[in-house]
């Protein structure tokens, strides 16, 4: 294999006695490959990386070949005929291994080629363009020939599958390209490494991209077969130092392997089991190896930090990556000055009303109410609204959320500092807006003498010139920017970005991830019952919740990378219905991005301390997780006769069991942890 | 995808030589008059209307035309970023432009006279594999190298920027890493009397997520250098990353902070670390050129501006867009000072009336300016070129695209809202073509839309893209 790519590349090294770098020149002779007519100054490592990752690329474009040439025989008119069955699962069992050959560099192509990833590997779902709204981008790759391969062929489909094959090629020759021109660390391929092994866990596990092969274990398989071949490389190095770690490794590899060749089928397999068991020592001793070899570890502020071997430690992820760049580390100081302005009634315009009158802490910080009840424009008093024309949504809970890159149920802001502008300035929730406020807050003593112990006195963020700035421009054209945050009143002490700092601060404390299950993927084996460890497999498998509610947050936040909070269609009725449903008319996430596509989106909420939080959906249309579960059963809006062409939830039934209801029901309660975030504070006098 | 118009700076400027003519070696010295004919040469309209009094548009080439010596090349759509040579052979002249929606690069061959006789795809969608939307031509003239064809991938994190040899053969660009890795719009050179002996390239990011549009240059102590040189990225010296922070009127101190062992990182990386050394956050930088004023370090960025949702809910970067002035340090490239020059977020200003500028092109007196709305649904006109006089201050309009509403042609789907076309990769042809006062325009009719269009380049990527698109010459025009 090595030496195959060396004559096909042609490629000679020089090493560069002392300097512990390899100058070579590359003359790329691979099909599709620009010629690099430069010397290449890099790692030491990274002529050897690139060959091994190159050999493995030929067999990945071998895997696609093969799979076009099944494609073709499909063509040619045979199969689905019962005299030939056999031609149908020979396109699939292509597919299977074309895909296995994808997942053996998975670890590289999501690293060096992340765009390139979701051209070959992302979901099968349109997408609107971002500055064309109603133009459909549709989807590339592997993803769309399994929805016509499995579970069984689309024979109209065949001529669009073997376009994708195509375009599969296409993402080799730009893999080979990139990896031409890209100079290889070891700091990146460990880090990769545990990535991919957080990748596994959180989306190969629930099905994420083989929801229809049902293939994800053999996948996984696949993926950590390329991982201990991409590391065999520093054998002798380890072995030389500590031969333990390297025999540790390679145990911990063929455990893994072994448990996923040998599983009886995806929805009976042990999640928590393999997790505990094997992947989380498996990243360990991988990171063993690494510290034996001195690679550092990479340098770069990612939610999911750097030096957290699992996305389930408690202190694994900065939270600071969603917040505004103006956010500060928040001190205890600044979380209690939060906590007591958000039970301030002097928040709202008429003072009757604060932030913990309807995000009730006992209650996990919701109220209970299908629709969050309204303080009316004029600021008489309360009206429950359950007119469909206001829009009305239910309260949602506000521990964690701080887990999400997006905010509200329709994802129109980013950031909780601008979440709060929102619900100051909305007549129908606080009212009066966040200027207001301030200057109400500011007539406090108390609160005068908290924030300057807190922010110290204000000597003006910008210079009064630039504050200048942001005075909100005069809007006579519809849709014209809103007022910009930084404002005059930003040279008092108690201002209103301070304010929103300090509110938000206290939001993001309300973070925690001490469930039982929490604990229980982190080792406990006691934490959950025999029925909850169940249920986790059929949230992971059957019923598909993790290909949305992703572990470990359960809401939309996609993970490895947590960069993206996504929304979904899932067709939620007006009343819990079973049949002749109508759609609910709030449209959702259209109304900001206005794309076709999104009408009736919504982001994927948190189903941490689900139990505490009925009614759900964003309507509250649904009174009990039983009914919930039953919504999903039938298939979301289009099961249960709604209208919604976009529904992004497959339509078909789930066909889970009354046990596996009961067993998912049970997990779901076990995702329950209010853990130090609900004491109700005080407003300051 | 229509968002990354841009242009080509083709060899425009003071700098009076046509390349043909130096690399043709002696034949400069005494200059024939232009053969060049301004006159239609396509089958399809002009669409353009509104036109400025004294400028004349005459069309060059569209997706309905077909071409004597490549009867089967088609034209692709969402015509952008340019650059036009004189043929170093013959009296005829090379175009280079891309074709950003098929990801692919035409080259375009005129007769003396600038009728296009020969077109054929010199990067196809499967080379590329990424959308190209700016361009920049590089030449031996006005830059002290080449001619290269410097064109940035805008297909996220993963992009780099491309230089191509623009008489070389297929699919043949050359990955240029050190230049880091963006959603990079365009990556303009500065020319050799910037700073002389060192390569500057100036880079826009079009990013509109956590990171913000940011600036970045790349500075090489040798002329031509694209692999040794160091990476830095734009910030005020207050540390403050909001955009809008900063006002007309003002002028304020910039420095650029490296980006240390660019060629290790990847574009993610690149990214959170310019974030971290508190990297300006702007709407969307869609495009970068620098005013021929003989010198080059009069810098002006085109900021597109985005919408005041998610990232942007408190408005800290454009929604309309803004251009911006960056002056650079005589002699450090890394200093400077910005200020802005035209705000389209002022609703009651000046550019009250601008709808997302996309590419700039920057004369001796002149900014021109065009727009790509980004489909706010409040868009009051259609897309217009802007012409903005840097001496007297006054904003004027060139043209503004002519939609044909009435034919379905131009109307595909009923998708020909306010704005939803744009006009894209201008460029100032006048000392090629001998020609004071010529300019080439792209014009992208997003809603034009037929089968025979797909897959113009033959890729396999991008074969359903059916956009047709068209460029014009216009005539009158002041530099």
């Amino acid at each position: 294999m090595k030496k195959t790519w060396l004559l096909a590349v042609g490629l000679t090294s020089v090493i560069v006695a002392g300097l512990g770098f390899t100058q070579h020149r590359l003359r790329a002779s691979v099909p599709g490959a620009p010629m690099l007519d430069i010397p290449m100054l890099g790692p030491a490592e990274d002529a050897e990386i690139r060959t091994q990752y190159l050999g493995a690329v030929d067999q990945f474009d071998r895997a696609i070949i093969d799979l076009d040439s099944a494609l073709i025989q499909l063509e040619k008119g045979q199969g689905t005929d019962p005299a030939t069955p056999q031609i149908d699962d020979s396109a699939q069992a292509a597919f299977r291994r074309a895909r296995y050959a994808y997942k053996t560099i998975e670890v590289f192509v999501e690293r060096y080629a992340p765009f390139s990833a979701l051209t070959m590997n992302g979901p099968a779902i349109d997408k609107p363009n971002e500055d064309m709204p109603t133009v459909v981008i549709p989807p590339n790759g592997f993803q769309v020939i399994e929805a016509s391969l499995f579970p069984t062929l689309v024979r109209e489909d065949i001529t669009a599958m073997r376009q994708e094959a195509a375009v599969l090629r296409v993402g080799v020759r730009r893999l080979r390209e990139i990896a031409s021109y890209t100079k290889f660390t070891n700091e990146h391929l460990f880090d990769a490494s545990r990535v991919q092994l957080a990748r596994i866990v959180t989306l190969g596990l629930a099905g994420f991209d083989a929801s229809l092969s049902l293939d994800g274990l053999g996948e996984a398989a696949a993926s950590l077969r390329g991982m201990r071949t991409m590391l065999a490389r520093f054998e002798s190095q380890v072995r030389d130092k500590d031969s333990s770690a390297w025999i540790t490794v390679q145990t911990e590899f063929e455990g893994a392997i072994h448990e996923l060749d040998t599983a009886t089928s995806f929805e009976s397999f042990d999640r928590l089991h393999f997790i505990v068991v094997h992947t989380t020592p498996l990243v360990r001793s991988i990171d063993r190896v690494r510290t034996i070899l001195d690679v550092p570890l990479l340098v770069e502020r990612r939610t999911w930090k750097t030096d957290a071997s699992t996305v389930f430690g408690e202190n694994a992820f900065d939270l600071g990556t969603y917040a505004p760049p103006y956010a500060q580390t928040p001190s205890q100081q600044l979380v209690e000055l939060g906590c007591s302005l958000f039970s301030e009634p002097q928040l709202s315009e008429n003072g009757s009303r604060s932030c913990a009158s309807c995000h009730v802490p006992s209650k996990a910080f919701t109220d209970g109410l299908p629709r969050a009840v309204l303080q009316n424009a004029s600021g008489h008093g309360k009206t429950s609204v359950t007119s469909a024309t206001s829009s009305p949504r239910n309260t949602p809970t506000l521990i964690g959320a701080a887990y999400q890159a997006t905010l509200f149920a329709d994802q129109r802001v980013a950031y909780l500092e601008d979440q709060i502008t929102e619900v100051l300035d909305n007549p129908l929730e606080m009212g009066g807006g966040v200027d207001a406020a301030a200057k109400r807050i500011a007539q406090i003593a108390a609160y005068q003498a908290s924030f300057v112990k807190v922010f110290g006195h204000q000597h003006g963020l910008n210079s009064p010139s630039q504050s200048k700035a942001s005075n909100p421009s005069q809007s006579p054209q519809a849709g014209g920017p809103k007022s910009a945050p930084w404002r005059h009143q930003e040279i008092q002490d108690v201002n209103p970005l301070r304010l929103r700092i300090a509110l938000a601060a206290y939001l993001r404390s309300l973070s925690s991830l001490n469930s039982r299950f929490d604990q229980a993927v982190r080792g406990d084996t006691n934490a959950l019952t025999h029925e909850e460890r169940r249920g986790f497999n059929v949230f992971m498998s059957k019923a598909k919740c993790g290909t949305c509610h992703f572990v470990p947050f359960f809401n939309g936040t996609v993970p490895p990378d947590f960069i993206e909070t996504e929304i979904e269609v899932i067709g939620t009725p007006t009343q819990p219905v079973t049949r002749h449903a109508t759609i609910d008319a709030d449209v959702g996430a259209a109304k900001f991005t206005r794309a076709p596509l999104h009408k009736h989106a919504f982001k994927t909420p948190t189903l941490r301390n689900i139990a505490l939080t009925a009614p759900y959906m964003h309507n509250g249309a649904y009174h009990t997780l039983e009914s919930v579960i039953e919504f999903y059963e039938l298939g979301g809006g289009l099961g249960i006769g709604a209208n919604v062409p976009n529904q992004t939830l497959p339509p078909d039934r789930l066909s889970l069991t009354q046990p596996e209801r009961t067993q998912l029901l049970a997990f779901l309660k076990a995702l329950t942890d209010t853990t130090g975030t609900t004491r109700q504070c005080r407003p300051l006098r | 995808m229509r968002k990354a118009g841009r242009v080509g700076i083709a060899v425009a400027g003071s700098v009076a030589v046509g390349l043909g003519s130096l690399i043709a070696c002696g034949d400069s010295t005494n200059t024939p008059p232009s053969r060049v004919v301004l006159t239609d040469r396509s089958v399809t309209p002009a669409l353009v209307k509104n036109l400025m009094g004294g400028v004349q548009a005459f069309t060059l080439l569209s997706s309905d035309d077909t071409l004597p010596e490549s009867p089967n090349y088609i034209f692709g759509g969402s015509t952008d970023g340019a650059g036009l040579l004189k043929d170093v052979n013959g009296n005829g002249y090379t175009l280079l432009v891309n074709n950003e929606d098929n990801f692919a690069v035409s080259r375009i061959s005129f007769d003396s006279t600038l009728k296009p006789i020969k077109g054929e795809y010199i990067v196809t969608a499967d080379h590329a594999k990424s959308r190209l939307c700016s361009a920049t031509l590089i030449t031996p003239e006005e830059h002290g190298f080449g001619p290269l064809f410097l064109t940035a991938g805008e297909s996220s994190v993963e992009s780099v920027i491309y230089a191509l040899d623009p008489f070389n053969g297929r699919n043949t660009a050359l990955a240029r890493p050190a230049l880091g890795r963006w959603n990079a719009e365009n990556a303009v050179p500065l020319p050799k009397t910037a700073y002389p002996g060192k390569t500057v390239i100036v880079i826009g990011d079009d990013d509109s997520g956590t990171h913000g549009g940011q600036v970045a240059i790349y500075v090489a102590d040798a002329v031509g250098d694209l692999v040794n040189g160091r990476l830095y990225v734009l910030a005020r010296t207050n540390d403050n990353v909001r955009e809008r922070d900063m006002v007309a009127g003002q002028t304020y101190p910039v420095v650029f902070r490296q980006v240390a062992n660019q060629t290790l990182k990847t574009g993610a990386q690149i990214n959170s670390e310019a974030t971290a050394l508190k990297s300006i956050a702007f709407g969307r930088v869609e495009d970068v050129d620098y005013r021929r004023d003989g010198v080059g370090r009069e810098v002006y960025l085109a900021i597109t501006g985005q919408d005041n949702t998610g990232v942007n809910a408190d408005n800290s970067r454009s929604k309309y867009g803004r251009v911006y002035h960056l002056s650079l340090d005589p002699t450090d490239p890394t200093r400077g000072t910005i200020e802005v020059v035209l705000d389209g977020d002022d609703r009651t200003g000046p550019a009250k009336e601008m709808q997302n500028p996309d590419n700039i092109l920057v004369t001796q007196n002149f900014i021109y300016l065009q727009e790509d709305p980004n489909g706010y649904g409040n868009e009051t006109h259609d897309s217009r070129l802007y012409q903005y006089d840097l001496r007297s201050k006054t904003l004027k309009t060139v043209f503004e695209l002519d939609h044909r509403r009435s034919d379905p042609k131009y109307n595909v789907g009923g998708s020909s809202s306010f704005g939803s076309w744009e006009n894209s990769g201008i460029i100032d042809i006048s000392d090629i073509v001998k020609k004071p006062g010529t300019f080439m325009v792209g014009i992208q009719p997003h809603s034009w839309r037929a089968p025979r269009y797909k897959g113009a380049d033959g890729s396999a990527l991008r074969a359903n893209e059916d956009q047709g698109s068209q460029l014009i010459i216009l005539s009158g025009l002041a530099r």
